[in-house]
């Protein structure tokens, strides 16, 4: 649909947000815990935090989470009864508070839990998540939006993007039929669009590079012995696959109690030692240089051959949770840089 | 700083080592660990308050076994856990140099983790001020209080395992978390499967932990993973004497005395 | 509810799995509540059963083997006394509730003591009531 430009003010978003929490619909906000800022379920509005760049942990577990258990099986005797994903159970969740990042993080996970087959229970909770964005206005040292093909005001992803305007008002726009449900169902809230360009509210962060030269940099030094030295401080930790709003590896466990259990999908991350490592002890992917180089390969090559997406947002997270300081976009600008007689 | 590139600078044109792991600026004020092997590069390096990583955590990993020669820059966490893992026969085809810090903040270089372990002294761990405070602050709280308290910090862990991946004493091949036959730590990301998790790694770390603040310090969520392992330090002290820093006492497991005092078993 | 608890004693072969057979041919009675598992030795008690015994249902846990100095194999329950002492810490930095846990000595010669340590810790474990606190832990979905 055609985007739709609305104002609303500071009160009215409030009571938008109460409303949504008065109707008794899950609502997920970023939440302040342990000085980091979480994604978390809220039941008062007064439990938003909203002086914050970025959560540490992306939202992607609402429509992928750390475990989904895909069925549960129980044997009694001869029979086995086995139930399915309760598809019915999912609840219709609204997202409050996101970065255009997040949401835009949304697009690789689509694209790759609909390459081959569609995965039914993502798209179900995909199906049921409605995104309210905010747009940003600060920024830190590990952002890069801007070069990945996003912004702080991009509206791909959201189907709603709230861009604060000061003096109390905000731009609201309406991106989605999603977006567009949930405004007509409070549609007093919002007023007249004024007409303001919502550019001069929004951050600004320079674009370093481009997506289509990093791919075809990154697929030139394949060989390069960059992988290595930029791999050179990695502890081999899961962090920055954990937090990112793209990285969609899981692994397929059971866990079984005994004559029941459940088939689980698990988050995974390809920096693991243990990701491919053969039953017969070999280990195509043997040091952290290869893991890298897949990881960053996956994102800025693979996927946007396979699924035409990149699977970055360039939001940044990884560089922020890294315990060695591996820092994403200060990586990708020195590939941007080399030259091809220095491989 | 110039004493510091000398010194490095020698030891890669001697070869007395082929690999330097030390510091260099990273993001914004950070310090982050930095590897040289060319001496061209040594003006990239850094040593300062600011340094923290504890880089002794490299020498165990795959990447780095095959390398013999190796110099580290070594903080006095990073000179405790060498020590340890000397002692535990992890370093025995290795030649390391270790570059620390005298009280003058001059770089001093310290050849084998033998005479290491003689510079660092027979060190007990000691908890600073701060510390006690904040461990004295949990022992008041009841159980029911403690068991709270860790069921709404361990609701924020994903393992991710970065605070197995940075810490120095976990060196296995083969974690009890990836032991599938049988599943010892629950899979689900339940917060039985942390509690399972964190106390498992809790007692691997019993009499070895050095105290070095690397798990706490990567863990991306911020959870104060300290607090179980100084409060086990100290308890071990209290209970099975103190716990000495050195390449030739027994980490307290590994260990017994037929005398050891406890008052619970009937 | 207090007929549902269920307490599981990780025992060592040789001193009290033989004490627990005195008491049986002692003819001596003690609660049915308990389950025996045995054991080569405490030295072979890994930690991580007890947590497990906890996840899968145990309301109590006794672990019990041969006194000090009289180890089948030497030093294993050396071994396994040190193991207890920092278990003990541990789980009570987590908040787990320790009084579910009943370390003893029992030699094969006990077979009165064994009773009267099930038949106390199953007593006590009754009060207590079941340990819903931890097994309602793998209900709640961290992140």
């Amino acid at each position: 649909m055609q985007t739709e430009n609305y104002t609303i003010t500071d009160s009215n978003l409030q009571q938008l947000l109460q409303a949504l929490l008065s109707s008794g619909q899950k609502v997920v906000a970023p939440v302040r815990a342990n000085n980091k800022v979480l994604f978390k379920e809220i039941k008062s509005a007064s439990e938003v935090c909203s002086d914050h760049v970025q959560t540490t942990l992306s939202a992607k577990h609402l429509a992928f989470p750390r475990t989904e258990v895909l069925l549960q099986y129980k044997k009694t005797g001869k029979e086995v009864t086995i139930n399915d994903f309760p598809f019915d159970a999912v609840p219709q969740t609204f997202l409050w508070g996101s970065r255009p990042c997040d949401a835009g993080g949304f697009a690789p996970l689509d694209g790759i839990f609909n390459w081959d087959s569609k995965d039914a229970i993502y798209n179900k909770r995909r199906e049921q998540l409605t995104i309210i964005s905010f747009s940003c206005t600060r920024h830190d040292d590990a952002c890069f939006c801007t070069s990945m093909g996003g912004g702080p005001g991009n509206t791909a992803g959201s189907d709603m993007l709230i861009t604060p305007a000061g003096n109390g008002t905000n731009i609201a726009e309406i991106i989605t039929d999603k977006g567009k449900a949930l405004f007509e169902n409070y549609t007093s809230l919002f007023e007249e669009a004024m007409g303001a360009d919502k550019e001069q509210y929004l951050t600004k962060i320079d674009k370093v590079f481009d997506t289509a030269e990093i791919k075809a940099k990154v697929e030139a030094f394949f060989e390069s012995k960059v992988w290595k030295e930029q791999s050179a401080r990695c502890m081999g930790c899961g962090a920055c696959a954990y937090v990112c709003p793209a990285c969609a590896c899981f692994d397929i466990q059971d866990d079984k109690h005994g004559s029941k259990g459940s088939r689980l999908r698990c988050w995974d991350s390809c920096g693991f030692q243990l990701f491919t490592l053969h039953t017969s002890g070999h280990n195509p992917r043997e040091t952290q240089a290869r893991r890298w180089r897949q990881r960053v390969m996956h994102k800025f090559s693979y996927m946007p051959d396979r699924i035409n997406v990149v699977g970055c947002s360039g939001c940044g997270r990884c560089s922020r949770a890294c315990p060695a300081d591996m820092n994403l976009a200060e990586h990708l600008e020195v590939i941007m840089k080399m030259e091809a007689e220095k491989i | 700083m110039k004493r510091l590139h000398q010194i490095v600078s020698e030891l890669l044109a001697s070869g007395k080592a082929k690999l330097v792991i030390g510091y260099e600026k990273g993001t914004g004020e950070k310090r982050r660990p930095a590897f040289i092997s060319d001496a061209n590069e040594v003006e990239r390096l850094v040593f300062d308050s600011q340094c923290s990583h504890n880089l002794s955590v490299y020498l165990t990993k795959p990447e780095y076994k095959h390398v013999t020669e190796i110099a580290v820059f070594a903080t006095p966490q990073t000179m405790r856990a060498v020590v340890r893992l000397a002692g535990e026969n992890q370093f025995q085809d290795k030649k390391l140099s270790f570059i620390v810090m005298d009280q003058d903040q001059n770089a001093l270089l310290i050849e084998g983790a033998e005479v290491l372990a003689n510079h660092l002294g027979k060190e007990k761990i000691a908890l600073s001020s701060a510390q006690e405070e904040l461990l004295a602050k949990f022992e008041a709280m009841s159980r029911e209080e403690r068991f709270a308290y860790w069921k709404e910090q361990l609701s924020n862990c994903v393992k991710c395992y970065a605070c197995r991946a940075a810490c120095p004493m976990c060196y296995c091949t083969r974690c009890t978390v990836e032991v599938n036959q049988p599943q010892w730590i629950s899979v689900p990301s339940s917060l039985q499967g942390n509690f399972e998790y964190h106390i498992m790694r809790a007692m691997h770390m019993a009499g070895r932990c050095v105290d070095c603040g690397s798990c706490e310090a990567a863990c991306p969520l911020g959870l104060p993973l300290n607090i179980i392992t100084r409060r086990m330090i100290k308890d071990i002290e209290a209970s099975l004497g103190p716990d000495i820093v050195s390449m030739d006492t027994k980490s307290v497991l590994n260990t017994f005395q037929p005398n050891d005092k406890e008052n619970f078993i009937r | 509810m207090e007929n549902n608890i269920k307490v599981v004693a990780f025992v060592c072969n040789w001193c009290t799995y033989a004490g627990a057979d005195l008491t049986g041919t002692s003819r001596i009675k003690y609660s049915s509540d308990v389950k025996i598992v045995r054991f080569p030795c405490t030295g072979r008690i890994d930690f991580m059963l007890l947590m497990k015994a906890f996840a899968e249902g145990a309301d109590g846990i006794i672990v019990s083997g041969c006194h000090p100095n009289d180890c089948h194999y030497t030093s294993g329950n050396f071994h396994a006394r040190r193991r207890w002492i920092v278990f003990k810490s541990v789980l009570e930095t987590f908040g787990i509730d320790t009084r579910r846990i009943q370390f003893s000595w029992v030699s094969a010669a006990e077979g009165a003591k064994w009773a009267e340590i099930v038949n106390t810790t199953v007593e006590r474990i009754k009060e207590l009531g079941p340990y819903t606190e931890y097994r309602e832990l793998a209900g709640v979905e961290a992140p």
